[in-house]
Parts: structure tokens; C-alpha cells; sequence
């Protein structure tokens, strides 16, 4: 329904004008919506990088069996581990000692997690590995079949989460520098959550993982806080840029296509 | 204030933020430049032990000097060579202790991002040929007995792909050769003779691959 106003004489000298108005207002419309949207994708990006699990992959689970995770690490993976069933996501989840052991292959909903947590509710609860597993930590054994199981699947965005105390054998460093190898050649990030780790095996994972995608993540002796020990937390630029370029168009959008307002009449 | 004047006042304080913004940029371009040089000869000169920052305290907001001038990848290729030269001390008791074998895992791993991320195909060699070393160093060492050798030919052969004219690889590759080939081969029998010379075959060195 058209709107009544003043007809006017000469309005079709003015369509011209009327046109370029309006692709002009159309072209603004899609550069602010194309700036909002990456605003918030930046934003939401920010937010997910702290989550357990890396968004937009295909992560696997490594969890450590060995003795000598502690007592106090095992409440921490078993709430670890609530965590991740609860995520929604679909996972793999590999076992390990000093051999690992594929117990779920990736892709399996994070919910098939939760018959695994009782193992993880007090130490000592008999567990079908316990025989296999000697009791050592091989962490190279578990990133070799996690990263062969994502190989195996053809899954291209995959990941690795590894949720280990990082007391690693000493003489397993060369496999370990092989297999990392093999990660960054792969582009397969790993997060790690390290279950109250000594300062010089946090150290080795962090100075590995600085080159490759990664990040270290350490959970303390008393179910303390998530502190991350990434080195350098990254600024989030794109969605400051992208907030700029939104108010900077918002600006543009008011000064020229803002409604005509009539100035007032001067008193004389 | 008429709306065109309010216009040019407005696009001239944005030329006046994009001007400061330019000459912070420059500041910094010049502090990189210094940077580079002043940590190139520090890593020349400095023991092994020592790893030049290469850094820079940029005043532009985003890094703006740093991705202008595009030095990320020759950043990462001096830190990945500086972590090269701590790794390999070549003291055995430091190489094969827990310290050096933990820069080991540090230093193949940043070799292993510069083979895939280099753009500069002569870089991403050398890199190869490093890691390659360091492969070498890790079978035939106690600490890492059960690497397989051949890593460390794939990783020479890959440097060799990358960079035809590579000449460390090819001689440490043939190197290579004559050490794992059977006695009763031709490389073989060369290293019993005796008669390798500075580790390149009967060939001229840099040929035939």
C-alpha cells in the first residue's frame, strides 16, 4: 500500500538520484550484515579455543592408565571425561599405558564415554586393561594409534586430546620427536591436559607444541581451576577489525541515508 | 557545521589516525631491521646454548610492521635453526641427557613446521636436512636406539626433492648410504677401503639423484 504524500511535478528527475539511493542502501545492508556475522564468528571463535575439545575437528581422546597418575588425577579425568560425554560431540578414545589401546573408534558419540567412568571414579577399580597395561607411560604409543585411527578413517580436520600426567620414559623421547613429526607434517593439532605435571614435562610438550598447533593445558593436585599456560594468549583481530569496519559502516549508514530532519525555524 | 564540512572534518581525522598509524609502522619496520641484524650476529657469535629473540616491542597496533614486511617465515626459519644448534651440542652427555633430548623433541618439531610452511624452497631443505641430522643422531644414540635409520634417508632424500641443488643433503645422504649398505655392495666396500672422500662417493658429489 502506497503511502500519501504531496504529489510532486518533477519527481521523475529525481529517480535517478532515488536508484542510486537505493543501491547504495542495499550494498550497505550486505556489508553490515557480512560485518556483523564476522564479528560474532570472530567472537565465537575466541570463545571455543578455551573449550576442552578444538571446534570444527574431529578429536580423539587419549587418556593415561598408567600408575603413576595419582590419585587426585583420577577424580580429574573422571570429570574430564563427564565433561566431554556431555559435549554432544563425536570422538574416539584411545587407552594407554605403555602400549594404547583403541577403545572407541572416532567418530563414536561423546556419550558412549559414560560407561567408561566408573573405571575413573576411584583409583583402583578393576578394569579390562589392567592386565595388558604394565603400568609405565608411553605417550608416543597413544599419539602413533590416535593419529593412525584418524588416518585409518580418512578424517581430514582431525585432532588429539590428550589427558595425561606427561611423566613420559626418558628413553622414549626420539619416538616421541618421530611421532610429533608425524603431526606436524599431518596438520593434526593436539591439546593437551596435563593431570598436575612436573615443570620440566610441561615444559618439554609446550616447547614441542609451540611449532606445531598445540597448546598445553594443566589441571592442579586439588581440582583447582583450568589454567591455561598457553605462552601468548592471541588478541582477537579479526574480531576487532571486524567490529571497526561494523561501526565505521554504521557511521556511514547515519551520515548518508539518516532521515531528512527539517531545521528548525531561527526566531527572529 | 554544514554536512560537508562535517564530512571533511571527519575524513581528516582519519587521515591523521592513518597517518600516525603509518609512521609507527615505519618506526617499527626500521626496529625489525634492526632486530634481524643485531640477531643474526648474536646467533653467529653466541654459544650454542644462546637463542637470539629476534623480537621486536611494535607500537603499531596488529603487527602491522611484522605482516607488512611479511617476516614470519624468516623468523620461524632463525628460531627453528637457533633450536637446531641447542639441541646439537655435540657433548654426548648433554645431547643424550634430559635436557638435550627434550630440545631434540623442540627442535624437530619446529624443523617439521618449516618443511611444511617455508614457502622458500632452499629454506624448507636446509630445514629437512637438519631434521634429518638430528634423526641420525636419534637412532644411532642410546637414548633412541629403536628409531629407524631410514627416517633420517627419507628426511635427506625429501631436502634433496625440495631443493635439487642442495648439496649438504646429497652428501649427507650418500654419507648415509655408505653406512647402512651391506659390505659386499659397492658403497659398502667403499666405506672398508677407506676410500670415501669427505663423505662423498665415487661419483662427483652432487649428482645422479
Amino acid at each position: 500500500m502506497r503511502r500519501r504524500g504531496i504529489p510532486l511535478g518533477d519527481v521523475a528527475s529525481l529517480g535517478r538520484m532515488g536508484r542510486r539511493t537505493l543501491v547504495f542502501r542495499a550494498l550497505l545492508a550486505v556489508a553490515l550484515a557480512a560485518a556483523l556475522s564476522a564479528a560474532y564468528l570472530a567472537s565465537h571463535h575466541t570463545k571455543k579455543g578455551g573449550a576442552l575439545l578444538p571446534s570444527g575437528k574431529s578429536p580423539v581422546v587419549a587418556v593415561d592408565m598408567s600408575w603413576s597418575v595419582s590419585y587426585d588425577s583420577y577424580r580429574q579425568i573422571e570429570q574430564t571425561l563427564r565433561q566431554l560425554a556431555d559435549s554432544g560431540r563425536r570422538i574416539g578414545l584411545v587407552l594407554f599405558s605403555d602400549v594404547a589401546y583403541e577403545a572407541l573408534p572416532p567418530g563414536t558419540a561423546a556419550s558412549e564415554l559414560r560407561p567408561y567412568l566408573r573405571f575413573f571414579e576411584k583409583r583402583g577399580t578393576p578394569n579390562p586393561w589392567t592386565d595388558a597395561f604394565a603400568g609405565g607411560t608411553r605417550i608416543w604409543t597413544a599419539l602413533d594409534l590416535a593419529r593412525r585411527m584418524l588416518k585409518r578413517d580418512r578424517i581430514t580436520n582431525g585432532s588429539v586430546v590428550l589427558i595425561s600426567d606427561l611423566a613420559d620414559a626418558p628413553n622414549d623421547r626420539a619416538q616421541l620427536g618421530e611421532t610429533l613429526v608425524e603431526y606436524v607434517r599431518d596438520s593434526i593439532p593436539i591439546k593437551i591436559v596435563g593431570l598436575d605435571p612436573t615443570k620440566q614435562d610441561e615444559q618439554l610438550f609446550q616447547r614441542a607444541l609451540a611449532h606445531g598447533g598445540g597448546s598445553v593445558t594443566t589441571l592442579g593436585p586439588a581440582l583447582r581451576a583450568t589454567t591455561s599456560r598457553r605462552s601468548r594468549p592471541g588478541f582477537p583481530d579479526a574480531m576487532v577489525a571486524a567490529a571497526a569496519v561494523l561501526a565505521l559502516l554504521l557511521g556511514l549508514n547515519e551520515h548518508a541515508l539518516g532521515a531528512l530532519s527539517w531545521g528548525r525555524r531561527r526566531s527572529a | 557545521m554544514t554536512r560537508r564540512r562535517a564530512f571533511l572534518l571527519a575524513a581528516a581525522v582519519v587521515c591523521l589516525a592513518l597517518a600516525v598509524i603509518a609512521v609507527l609502522a615505519a618506526r617499527d619496520v626500521g626496529s625489525w631491521q634492526a632486530a634481524l641484524r643485531s640477531g643474526d650476529v648474536e646467533a653467529a657469535a653466541a654459544p650454542p646454548g644462546n637463542v637470539p629473540a629476534w623480537s621486536v616491542d611494535e607500537v603499531a597496533p596488529f603487527g602491522l610492521a611484522r605482516r607488512l614486511l611479511g617476516i614470519d617465515d624468516d623468523l620461524a626459519f632463525r628460531r627453528a635453526v637457533a633450536l637446531f644448534r641447542r639441541a646439537h651440542t655435540r657433548i654426548p652427555s648433554f645431547d643424550t641427557g634430559l635436557e638435550g633430548t627434550a630440545l631434540r623433541v623442540a627442535a624437530e618439531t619446529a624443523l617439521a613446521h618449516e618443511i611444511r610452511s617455508d614457502p622458500t624452497a632452499a629454506r624448507a631443505s636446509a630445514a629437512a636436512n637438519l631434521l634429518g641430522v638430528l634423526t641420525v643422531l636419534d637412532s644411532t644414540s642410546q637414548a633412541g636406539g629403536s628409531t629407524p635409520i631410514e627416517r633420517g634417508i627419507f628426511e635427506f632424500q625429501d631436502a634433496i626433492h625440495l631443493d635439487p641443488a642442495d648439496e649438504q643433503a646429497k652428501t649427507n645422504l650418500e654419507l648415509l648410504y655408505q653406512l647402512t649398505s651391506l659390505p659386499n655392495t659397492p658403497r659398502g666396500s667403499t666405506r672398508r677401503a677407506g676410500r670415501s672422500h669427505s663423505g662423498a662417493s665415487a661419483t662427483s658429489p652432487g649428482h645422479g639423484y
